[in-house]
């Protein structure tokens, strides 16, 4: 992905591709063309998605891993809706609705690509997108609107973006945790980079949508969630996040 | 933004609406074909099939009562889910009635519906 057009020998060319272009026939790119995908949640994909009259118990991990993530209680459980068009989930934040998964043990350095929407208007409150199920590891939220809203991502040390630059139309976030080299990117450009420190041992599990008992909950909607344990190099992000905006439909 | 909910005096009294409201539930639901294991939890179906998918994960109560602020407890509505209306009684012709104001009917203890936006618990300072 990234490609800017076609070799003769049927490879892509531009600088940060490296990959052939599927040829007719074949399987279009998808994120397990990355190695070390740890975990994908793709809420287009409705074979992943488990219901009881539009209210999701379970959200299928695409990796391979089966990581998948769960909720019991029918209140709690996200319900399915849609984010620029496409199938997504959406989380009520009055209700605490998050899907945990815990049989996963998470590795670090890590890189996370999400997409989402905040409700509008923002309110107040700070509220977590995912998190680890560890709470005090590898997270990604909304902040506080007394700390001017804004994106903070999180492992040992808290990492903010600009807050006057929060709003509430979809984006796509990606986002390295990488200890001192640790960067935010909003829809494919960078808007900082930090220093987030490192937990050892790293955690364990995933909640998305809340921490795991259901506070500090997120109100908005998720429609895909990318996990790869370790490092990706430039043109694997650029893959990446080509694919989501392609797919998901922004600038 | 609001957010409305069933509001109780006390725990036990949530508690108690919850079973009650789990009991209707389950017979609205099982009229739909969802289908009820031994344990009382229901079983999901698949996003784009709408087939069982008993492999997954199952609801297992509709929701865990939460302490407001001003000490009550609130249950989740669920008044989103059973917006389908149904003829309530013998009359002709027949008044109709939304699914969720029958499962309010068997809630056996008093309660209100409010917008509990303002009551929520504080969140723990940010991190």
């Amino acid at each position: 992905m990234g490609n800017t057009g076609m070799g003769d020998d049927g490879l892509a060319t531009g600088a940060a591709v490296r990959k052939p272009v599927p040829l007719a026939g074949l399987p279009p790119w998808n994120p397990r063309d990355v190695a070390n995908l740890a975990a994908w949640f793709d809420a287009t994909d409705l074979c992943s998605i488990t219901h009881v009259a539009g209210s999701v118990s379970q959200w299928n991990d695409k990796s391979g891993n089966g990581y998948h993530v769960s909720q019991t209680v029918g209140a709690r459980q996200p319900l399915l809706n849609t984010l620029n068009g496409r199938s997504a989930l959406m989380f009520t934040r009055g209700n605490n609705q998050h899907l945990d998964g815990v049989s996963w043990v998470m590795q670090s350095p890590t890189v996370v690509f999400v997409v989402y929407q905040f409700e509008a208007p923002l309110v107040n409150d700070y509220q977590r997108v995912f998190q680890s199920i560890s709470k005090d590891n590898i997270r990604y939220q909304k902040r506080s609107g007394s700390n001017g809203h804004g994106r903070r991502m999180h492992e040992n040390v808290a990492v903010d973006s600009n807050p006057s630059a929060m709003t509430t139309e979809p984006e796509m976030a990606t986002l390295v945790y990488n200890a001192a080299s640790s960067v935010m990117r909003i829809n494919g450009v960078e808007i900082v980079t930090g220093d987030v420190g490192t937990k050892t041992p790293s955690s364990n599990g995933l909640s998305i949508g809340a921490q795991t008992d259901g506070s500090i909950a997120f109100g908005g909607t998720v429609g895909e969630l990318i996990w790869y344990d370790g490092l990706l190099d430039t043109g694997e992000i650029a893959d990446v996040e080509t694919y989501l905006k392609d797919k998901w439909g922004f600038p | 933004m609001a957010i409305e909910a069933y509001v109780f005096a006390d725990e036990a009294d949530a508690q108690t609406a919850i079973g009650a409201i789990e009991q209707v539930m389950r017979m609205l639901l099982s009229q739909i074909g969802y289908h009820i294991d031994e344990n009382g939890k229901l079983i999901g179906h698949l996003a784009d099939t709408g087939q069982e998918n008993p492999e997954a994960a199952r609801t297992d109560h509709w929701d865990i009562p939460l302490q407001l602020s001003d000490g009550r407890w609130r249950v989740a509505s669920y008044r989103h889910l059973f917006t389908r209306e149904i003829p309530a009684g013998h009359s002709d012709p027949p008044v109709m009635m939304p699914l969720w104001q029958v499962i309010d009917s068997h809630i056996p203890v008093q309660f209100t519906y409010e917008d509990i936006s303002g009551l929520l618990p504080p969140q723990p300072p940010e991190d």
